[in-house]
């Protein structure tokens, strides 16, 4: 009897969802505490694999190691070859690829505005940041099975190999622009990127996060070289 | 033999798609591929199954007058312990999911079944009629991958079948297909096993 009344009393639902929330929350928390060691040490060394990815072809053609052979030693070859650096006026990160004091190419990172929300990416760059080697995108929110394509493989090989930076000596230097082609139109030049069908605002939102991207990384470098 | 029952009806009997309508964003959103059918769909068996099991526990205390709120705190539970799990330990596939994981939570199955069922049933039961209800729910939208997948990538689980002759539909890839092939099941389900008149 007495049970039943305090189950009718405004009360009761109050305190029944109070130790609920505790409950399935304490059972999260914990959870979350338990795996957050190893969700971060895969978090930290995907990256890692990711830059000694981008970073493997310029250093195979250095030391003659082949890129397969770089990976599998990770990560003894990632604290062989590269090193975090920073370029002044920057915020992105940097990382160069350095073999007997010199740096043979540069990876950093980029980010920009998808169509739902922010994209993050790694750009490889030859060591004058004139050529782009390669880019990776590990981190964005595209639609998926349309825009979320942008991560496939096929995509991302386009922009191996692209002489990126226009030089003229009257206006200065300037970055190429990327050309948007329909996805399976054979490319005539390496500027022409064929677009993720069904997807044109993605797509057209990588493009434009490497343009501004790779202009402010180029400028910020060629005014350190001048110093 | 009840057991079988429960499953049955909520399998196909009562297939939450094609007889009662829920379920139908993500039937459209994520069925342009069938890895990602399939990966949905073992999300929402699992989580039906659990929070279908956890409400029925639950039922005799929880207040009728917050029960939703109950329910779902039980299944956004769930969908983010296989969250987590998934990320500490099958780290390479939850990078594949990426946001579907957290979808499930929106899936108005996992409250219809919670609100219509397992408030009611017993516990087993009630876990019986949640894999049941997800199995039903996989099925369909493992047919609309199959037919999006084929005619708008050429290829059936990632894996090419068609050669290089096909060309592959836009259409299929992006949204209208689905609402077409969906509707189109809906409509042949009907007529052909329950005689709805047209």
């Amino acid at each position: 009897m007495n049970n039943s009344s305090f189950k009718d009393s405004n009360i009761y639902p109050i305190l029944f969802m109070l130790v609920t929330c505790m409950f399935f929350v304490g059972i999260l928390a914990t959870m979350y505490r338990g795996s957050e060691k190893r969700i971060d040490e895969y978090n930290r060394n995907s990256y890692q694999k990711l830059v000694l990815d981008l970073l493997s072809e310029s250093i195979s053609d250095k030391t003659g190691i082949s890129p397969d052979d770089i990976m599998g030693n990770y990560p003894k070859s990632y604290g062989n070859y590269v090193k975090e650096s920073t370029l002044p006026g920057l915020n992105n990160r940097i990382f160069a690829a350095v073999i007997d004091s010199e740096t043979i190419g540069y990876c950093v990172e980029i980010k920009g505005k998808g169509l739902w929300g922010s994209m993050k990416a790694l750009v490889a760059l030859s060591s004058d940041m004139k050529n782009l080697k390669g880019l990776s995108i590990f981190e964005q929110m595209e639609t998926p099975g349309l825009g979320a394509r942008i991560g496939e493989e096929w995509f991302l090989t386009q922009f191996r190999d692209i002489r990126i930076v226009k030089e003229d000596r009257v206006a200065g230097d300037y970055l190429n622009s990327f050309e948007l082609i329909p996805e399976g139109k054979q490319a005539d030049n390496p500027l022409q990127i064929q677009q993720v069908t069904g997807a044109t605002i993605t797509t057209a939102s990588v493009t434009k996060m490497l343009r501004d991207e790779l202009n402010s990384i180029y400028h910020a470098f060629k005014g350190q070289a001048k110093l | 033999m009840k057991l079988k029952e429960i499953f049955v009806t909520s399998a196909f009997r009562e297939n939450s798609v094609w007889r009662q309508i829920l379920g139908i964003c993500s039937a459209l959103a994520v069925t342009n591929l069938m890895m990602n059918s399939l990966i949905m769909g073992l999300g929402v068996i699992f989580s039906l199954a659990l929070s279908g099991f956890t409400i029925s526990l639950l039922r005799n205390w929880t207040p009728r007058s917050v029960r939703m709120m109950v329910q779902t705190l039980v299944i956004a539970s769930y969908v983010i312990m296989v969250d987590i799990f998934l990320k500490a330990y099958l780290p390479d596939i939850s990078k594949q999911l990426g946001p579907y994981v957290g979808l499930i939570i929106t899936n108005c199955i996992l409250m219809g079944r919670a609100e219509a069922f397992a408030s009611q049933n017993k516990p087993f039961e009630s876990m019986i009629d949640g894999i049941g209800a997800g199995l039903g729910y996989t099925l369909v939208l493992l047919v609309i991958g199959f037919i999006r997948e084929l005619f708008g990538f050429g290829s059936i689980f990632g894996i090419k079948v068609l050669g290089a002759w096909w060309t592959n539909w836009s259409i299929m890839v992006m949204a209208p297909s689905a609402f077409f092939i969906l509707a189109l099941l809906i409509w042949f389900i009907n007529v052909k096993y329950y005689k709805a008149k047209v």
